[in-house]
């Protein structure tokens, strides 16, 4: 074997590696396998149930990783961090996203002050949306709730275990009457946007 | 780290009882099995859930302890078997499957020359499951109580056919509601499996049935 033939056998093992290890864990919940059974240990998957309709994470898979991570963003002029979670219903895609504002969260490890909260929408500090591509957006005055059960930060490898569960529903003249219910997701989170 | 140490013990407990039924009297009779059985999961919990069909294959030792009394005899059986149910959720079928190896310690009672009347305890450990990470969402040990019936045990091939009624939980779990509250824990999920099949006597040299 030449040392080419070598190195190209390693690059392609540590590619394979590379990839393979940040596949999420699907775990079917025992009682509806339709969707992954609650898990706290950062197994990068999310599900719920969209006008009973199956929705859940998508994996994105490009050349050297794939990831399903959630975007957080925090805004500082206004003390609000968005939480996206990206999915498919069918081939469709849609995002659900929360906002949280006053809670003076500016980075990942900081995070874990929402550890155990239960958190209602109110519309106006709390909200809860959900959209189609980021094309239309439907009204962030759902009623409903996000529980984060299990927030820890592994200040070793520096990421966050977010995990927890959320549902919700409104009722609008474009969107229609939207109902999102036995919502959970378990994920590992590395990056923080401010 | 608990399921660990329940584990261990429940090893523990299976070896003492093994010992103790080797160490009677005498050896009578050693055989292999093979048949079907339809299994299920009793619970409240499941929808649209139905039995599903598959195998079993084992040996036991057919011991004896008082030679006062043949028409009893003290069997102790092993065997791997598959559990589970199907699932059917809208237009989607679920289907789950937990591979399990039993120890069967059983009493058996000779009722008629050609029927044999049998009760004991099943005790199982759950080695796979088709379902990932199914030995961490399932419990590992099962617990079930056994009766069954034995046609024409003292011919080199007979019948046999036994229920197991699974009395722990298979599933510890939470209670999740449409809005993600955790209401409660549940334990549910208990086995039910129904047996038939053939048994083969290997080795017969003092048989309590000739």
């Amino acid at each position: 074997m030449t040392k080419h033939q070598f190195l190209n056998r390693f690059l392609i093992i540590g590619i394979f590696f590379t990839v393979s290890s940040c596949e999420p864990v699907y775990i079917p919940d025992p009682i509806d396998p339709r969707l992954p059974k609650y898990t706290d240990d950062g197994n990068d998957v999310g599900g719920a149930f969209i006008n009973g309709s199956l929705w859940r994470s998508e994996y994105f898979l490009s050349l050297f990783s794939g990831t399903n991570e959630p975007h957080l963003r925090y805004n500082a002029t206004t003390d609000s961090l968005s939480i996206n979670f990206e999915g498919k219903i069918g081939e469709s895609y849609r995002t659900i996203s929360f906002g949280l504002k006053g809670y003076g969260i500016k980075s990942l490890q900081e995070m874990t002050k929402i550890n155990g909260l239960l958190i209602h929408f109110d519309g106006v500090n709390n909200v809860a949306t959900l959209d189609r591509l980021a094309v239309d957006f439907c009204p962030t005055t759902a009623t409903g709730q996000i529980y984060f059960r299990s927030v820890k930060y592994n200040p070793e490898n520096s990421f966050l275990t977010l995990s927890g569960t959320f549902g919700f529903n409104y009722d609008d003249p474009v969107c229609g009457n939207i109902t999102v219910n036995y919502g959970r997701f378990d994920y590992s989170i590395y990056y923080f946007n401010q | 780290m608990k399921i660990k140490y329940v584990v261990v013990k429940n090893k523990n407990l299976l070896f003492f009882v093994f010992f103790i039924s080797i160490s009677s009297n005498g050896l009578a009779q050693a055989y292999a099995f093979v048949g079907a059985h339809q299994s299920y999961v009793r619970n409240h919990v499941l929808t649209n859930a139905s039995p599903i069909y598959s195998w079993h294959i084992g040996g036991g030792i057919n011991l004896y302890r008082n030679p006062g009394w043949k028409k009893v005899a003290i069997h102790a059986e092993s065997s791997f078997i598959q559990k589970g149910y199907n699932q059917h959720l809208g237009t989607e079928k679920f289907e789950f499957r937990f591979t399990y190896i039993t120890l069967q310690p059983t009493l058996e009672y000779k009722a008629l020359p050609y029927l044999c009347i049998k009760g004991g305890v099943n005790l199982a450990f759950l080695l796979d499951t088709n379902k990932e990470k199914g030995t961490q969402t399932y419990e590992l040990f099962d617990f079930g109580l056994v009766g069954g019936l034995g046609f024409l045990e003292n011919k080199r091939i007979s019948l046999y056919t036994q229920l197991v009624y699974g009395l722990s939980p298979m599933l510890k779990y939470y209670d999740i509601d449409a809005m993600g509250n955790f209401n409660r824990e549940i334990s549910d999920l208990k086995n039910t499996c129904f047996m038939v099949g053939l048994r083969v006597n290997i080795y017969d040299k003092t048989s309590i049935f000739k």
